[in-house]
Formats: C-alpha cells, sequence, structure tokens
C-alpha cells in the first residue's frame, strides 16, 4: 500500500499542488489500513504538519461516509 | 467574510423532481440567511462507506458559500435536520475563497499506488 523505500518522502510536500482535502477520499485512502486505521506518519514518511492535516481530513471524511470508521476484513461488506 | 461548504447527503430514493425542489429549496434558504453562494456541485449517487438510516447509497451535493452571517450554519444545519430527504450533512470553514468548482467534482486519482 505505501512504498516502503529507506527514505520515506512526504507525498504532500513533494507535490505542493495536491492539498489535503476530506472530499479527495481517494487520496486518503491510501493513508489508512484496510481496517481503516489512520497510517502513523512513522510508516507512511508523511511530514508532521501534513500528518495533522490528513488525521483531520480523514475524520471529516468518515464523518459524510466517504471512508469507512472500520471495515471487517473478515466480513466483506455487502 | 466567511466562506462555508456544506457537504450533505440526500436519499437516492426520492424522484428527480423532490430532489430538485430540494436543491432549490436548500438555495433559497441559504439565500434568506444572507448567504451568497460560491458552488453547488452535484456528486451523483454514490455508495455510503457505511449505512446512514437503512441507506447503502446516497446523492452527494456540495454547496459553497460566503456568509457574514454567524448564525447562518445553525440555522442551515437546523434546517437540514428537519428535512426528510437529508440523511447526513457536514459543514466545513473553509480557510480561503474557494475556486473553481469543477476541481472538487471528481476527485483526482492518485498517480501511482505503490
Amino acid at each position: 500500500m505505501v512504498l516502503l523505500s529507506k527514505r520515506k518522502i512526504c507525498k504532500f510536500c513533494e507535490n505542493p499542488e495536491e492539498k489535503v482535502d476530506y472530499k479527495n477520499y481517494k487520496v486518503l485512502r491510501r493513508f489508512v489500513t484496510e481496517q481503516g486505521k489512520i497510517i502513523p506518519s512513522r510508516i507512511t514518511g508523511t511530514c508532521a504538519r501534513h500528518q495533522r492535516e490528513l488525521t483531520k481530513a480523514i475524520k471529516r471524511a468518515r464523518n459524510i461516509a466517504l471512508l469507512p470508521y472500520s471495515y471487517d476484513v473478515t466480513q466483506s461488506y455487502k | 467574510m466567511r466562506y462555508y461548504e456544506n457537504l450533505f447527503i440526500v436519499n437516492p430514493n426520492i424522484e428527480q423532481e423532490k430532489f430538485t425542489t430540494l436543491i432549490q429549496t436548500v438555495k433559497a434558504e441559504i439565500g434568506r440567511l444572507s448567504g451568497n453562494i460560491l458552488n453547488l456541485e452535484d456528486w451523483g449517487k454514490r455508495r455510503l462507506a457505511y449505512p446512514i438510516k437503512k441507506h447503502r447509497y446516497g446523492t452527494y451535493v456540495l454547496v459553497q458559500f460566503e456568509s457574514e452571517n454567524v448564525g447562518l450554519v445553525k440555522e442551515l444545519e437546523s434546517w437540514l435536520r428537519m428535512n426528510q430527504g437529508v440523511l447526513a450533512f457536514m459543514t466545513v470553514v473553509l480557510d480561503e475563497k474557494p475556486t473553481s468548482s469543477a476541481q472538487t467534482a471528481t476527485p483526482v486519482a492518485p498517480a501511482s499506488n505503490a
């Protein structure tokens, strides 16, 4: 899901055009696990500032059903 | 001047006519509360990440507006809450004036998923 190269660079710093936005759930989806949990920046390499924005965006997206609060991996959602 | 956006989900099973009237009333309501609509986007029917009021699908509508009336959001939300056709809604204060509308309608797909 997230690249595991030796040097991790914040995706959003790399590409300043891409704003962290709760509406852009397709991008946000890369920063949550299969279960829907937020992946720590230690893993994704996101910088502190963008991780903060990301967390907020993911929570907003969950609120309005763009992202799930949780996802049961053992039971597929129908 | 403050900029807001409200994303709300409409019951996808209501008739087109009712949907149009709903959108019209939302517009009118914002106008009545001295707000000025900047963008209004219909995202169409989408699958919800989790069921809301037993619905698995919903029609998303995004409204971006500006206003100086601080009580607007409260009134608008209470109005939306009363409305039968609206499943859920969320209002967010924007940091800056929203730009073009097309930008948000189709979220940009990630370039790579490596």
